[in-house]
């Protein structure tokens, strides 16, 4: 069979390209650029404590000292001199849409956000530029005592002293330099806490709108499932695309208890003038449980790599992935897990695609400590080339520290198989739709670990129209 | 310390695509002394084949610092065959290590056009030698329709370091096989890096490894592919026990215009200790569409339906340890063409290598 090159096309971003002009009558915003007097003038306009303030210069310091690391893709194009790091509109957070300004409300109201709240949600938080404008739980979700709120709220609540203790002990400004800018400059996020055996039945989500040209978002969620609890938590995120850079540097700090299960589902569909350089941990109890899914189709370069510490006997990790890397984006993503714990299992299906230029790749690493006897871990990653001017790369790597494990890795890079699209086309399927049918099946793995909604969403989002075959 | 024994750090066997740096993976770092002896060995010359050839820069697994090092004071041997001359028996050195001083050895081999030969290298300890570091660089230019099959023997004994740097450059429809065998050395660093230039030019390489005691064994397999329907394949397989360590880099790194290539690497690691390390990246690099690249690795105990099974068999579960580990040396040393060769491997694997604690 002659070897045709199939066309595929980009993913359509006029749902998430609209925008808002922000006039200083309705936004609070710092200078750009990053020193002590911004990070102290963020920390003033947040009426942090003590401990915060500290924390935040803190992180200022380490971000000076430290350098990037050699492995991932440029960020020539990210000048911190140029980013405003805190943008607010000028309203309350509010539990009542009907509150939040028209012209925020209409963004959140184009997103769908409202309505899925309505339908589908436990929960919902809304962050506008840096702050959140509305955060909303159903009456029954908080009669079981689930705590959904700002992390600014609990900071400041009967909750004050749970965050203290959690806050950057999982991420900590040490990690990377933008573990240390998010330290410095972090504002909004949501703070999730599920009392022991306490069942949310439907997802929470919190939703991230970066709406102000030439600025940063450094949202922090930290979110803790106490002993036997179960909870799925969806995260989303997008901005209009301007011409100047945009910088997403937010954290996740996720706390899994003994036998509790948390699900962190996450599309991102960032502009493709964003620099998406966030920070997920999770650590997870004896017996819990933590799953991540993971889709990535935004951003202009992206490092993302949620990371799991298996810390008590039996804890699990399943992390489902894909990134669709097209024309102008580099992303960088996968996945890190640590078996700390004997009997500790993770098991890891990532996929990417690329095209019209697109870079992904795929970077892991699985550490297997000496004390995770009987510890068992599964990766398989596969990556489809739909172009010859796109690039993939897989990187995974595999450290183990115990005789008594069982690790298994294997990966395939390849192109649409023509014998698939001869066996389609020899049942009465055209070649395009063939074609359309392997690409979208390719990514099946991922969408059928979402709610329905968010399928739908993630499928609208790769729209893998075929357009014909070329060359 | 005088001006010749001063040190140098080499950086080595570099990761083709650089990740964490707290992976400590992207490199080796490698102290040496900044001059070495020549290392002369014992060397069989067929009939077919005879000294000279072009000396082409090749690049090398272990990388362009350690080429210009070892370039300054190894003693250097080129061959080369004659066009479309098929070499019947191997060209084979052996080299006595006797520790002491550090000493450097260079080969280089011009495979002309449809030309085919063997060479099988012998890194054999003394008995009684002293520790010290061994360097070797091997290089190699394949052309069109040339096969060469090098086997490189690592037996070196407690106590030595060995430095193994092999390079080729493959024109079209040429062939090279590699096999390594590593059943010993305090610390081994090997790099081995195929340029698969031509189309349809074709690599393989299998890698068996023992590390024991408180050895260190780190390896750089690099498959470049350059041409069209060029394939590679790297095997790996060992053991570790007792305070091993080990780390093992594969790349399959397909270039623009690799159209129709295929690469496939594998590693398959037992762990036969509580104290051992190891590490394994196996890379796929890919900016061509039209290929096929596959890596699969296995690490840890022996599957439990085996284990299962033959102890079902009334063997003991320490002495199928023993068994399989042996195996794994023994499937790779049944691949040396030479059957001398290949028996006296399998002796000193027997008398020397897999032995019940």
């Amino acid at each position: 069979m002659s070897k045709e090159k199939t066309y595929v096309e980009d993913v359509d971003r006029s749902l998430y390209d609209f925008r808002y002009d922000e006039s200083d009558k309705d936004f609070y915003k710092v200078e750009s650029g990053l020193t002590p007097e911004i990070v102290e003038q963020i920390s003033e306009e947040k009426n942090d404590p003590d401990w915060m303030r500290e924390l935040r210069l803190k992180s200022l310091e380490i971000f000076n000292e430290k350098g990037m690391g050699q492995w991932g893709p440029p960020i020539d194009g990210l000048d911190m001199n140029n980013i405003v790091t805190y943008v607010r509109p000028k309203t309350k957070m509010s539990a009542n849409w009907e509150d939040v300004p028209k012209d925020i409300k209409d963004t959140f109201e184009r997103l769908g956000i409202p309505q899925a709240e309505r339908k589908s949600l436990a929960g919902v938080g809304a962050q506008y530029d840096s702050e959140l404008v509305y955060h909303n739980v159903r009456k029954e979700v908080a009669e079981q005592g689930v705590v959904y709120t700002d992390i600014e709220s609990a900071l400041h609540g009967p909750y004050a002293d749970l965050i203290k203790d959690h806050f950057m002990h999982l991420i900590t400004p040490h990690d990377h330099k933008f573990a240390a800018l998010h330290g410095a400059v972090w504002s909004g996020g949501s703070f999730v806490y599920v009392p022991k055996g306490v069942s949310v039945e439907i997802p929470l989500q919190s939703y991230f709108r970066l709406n102000a040209p030439g600025a940063g978002q450094f949202e922090h969620t930290l979110i803790i499932v106490d002993e036997g609890a179960d909870l799925h938590f969806i995260e989303g995120c997008s901005a209009p695309k301007y011409n100047v850079a945009n910088l997403h540097a937010g954290a996740v700090e996720l706390f899994v208890g003994k036998n509790a299960r948390l699900r962190y589902s996450t599309i991102e569909n960032w502009s493709k003038n964003m620099y998406n350089l966030n920070t997920k941990r999770a650590k997870i109890e004896e017996g819990g449980k933590m799953e991540w899914v993971s889709g990535s189709f935004g951003s202009h370069v992206s490092y993302l790599y949620p990371m799991t510490i298996l810390n008590g006997e039996g804890a699990q990790m399943e992390y489902t992935g894909i990134t669709f890397a097209g024309k102008g984006q580099n992303l960088d993503t996968g996945m890190k897990v640590v078996h700390n714990a004997p009997h500790t299992t993770s098991v890891v299906s990532a996929k990417s695609i690329s095209k019209d230029g697109g870079i992904s790749t795929y970077r892991s690493s699985v550490v297997v400590n000496n004390k995770a006897k009987g510890a068992k871990s599964s990766v398989s990653c596969a990556s489809l080339m739909l172009d010859d001017i796109s690039r993939s790369d897989t990187i995974p790597a595999m450290d183990v520290r115990t005789q008594d494990a069982d690790v298994g890795h294997e990966a395939k890079i390849g192109r649409i198989s023509d014998e698939a699209v001869f066996y389609l086309m020899s049942r009465g399927i055209s070649e395009e739709d063939a074609r359309a049918m392997i690409v979208s099946g390719f990514a099946d793995n991922v969408s059928k670990e979402l709610p329905l909604e968010y399928a739908v969403e993630m499928n609208n989002l790769i729209r893998l129209e075929m357009k014909g075959t070329i060359g | 310390m005088n001006a010749t024994q001063q040190a140098n750090n080499l950086v080595v066997n570099h990761l083709p695509g650089q990740t964490w740096n707290w992976l400590k993976m992207n490199d080796a770092r490698v102290a040496v002394d900044a001059s070495a002896a020549p290392l002369e060995a014992q060397i069989t010359v067929p009939e077919g084949l005879r000294e000279g050839g072009a000396l082409v820069p090749i690049g090398g697994g272990m990388g362009p610092d350690y080429d210009r090092w070892i370039q300054q004071d190894a003693a250097v041997k080129a061959y080369e065959t004659a066009e479309g001359q098929k070499v019947a028996e191997p060209l084979k050195l052996t080299y006595a290590l006797a520790g002491g001083k550090t000493a450097a050895a260079a080969c280089r081999i011009d495979a002309k056009a449809g030309s085919e030969l063997t060479v099988i290298m012998d890194f054999a300890g003394q008995p009684e030698a002293q520790p010290g570091t061994a360097a070797f660089s091997t290089k190699l230019h394949l052309a069109a329709g040339a096969a060469v099959t090098l086997v490189q023997i690592h037996r070196s004994g407690a106590g030595q370091r060995i430095l193994n740097d092999v390079g080729a450059v493959l024109e079209e429809n040429a062939k090279f096989n590699v096999i390594h065998l590593v059943m010993d050395g305090a610390s081994t660093y090997v790099g081995c890096q195929a340029d698969l230039k031509g189309d349809q030019s074709s690599f393989n390489a299998d890698v068996a490894y023992l590390v024991q005691n408180e050895d260190l064994l780190d390896t750089n397999y690099v498959a470049l592919h350059h041409g069209k329907k060029t394939e590679s394949r790297i095997i790996s397989a060992g053991v570790l026990r007792d305070r091993a360590e080990k780390l093992f880099r594969g790349t399959i790194d397909f270039k623009k215009g690799a159209a129709g290539s295929v690469g496939n690497e594998k590693e398959d690691v037992m762990l036969m200790d509580d104290t051992v390390v190891n590490k394994t990246i196996p890379l796929i690099l890919c900016a061509e569409e039209d290929v096929e690249g596959n890596h699969g690795a296995t690490i840890g105990k022996l599957d439990d339906a085996l284990l299962f099974y033959m102890e079902s068999r009334g063997i003991d579960v320490d002495d199928i340890y023993e068994m399989i580990a042996k195996s794994k040396l023994e499937a790779a040393s049944r691949l040396i063409p030479d059957q001398a060769v290949r028996e006296d491997v399998q002796d000193y694997i027997e008398a020397h290598q897999v032995q019940k604690q």
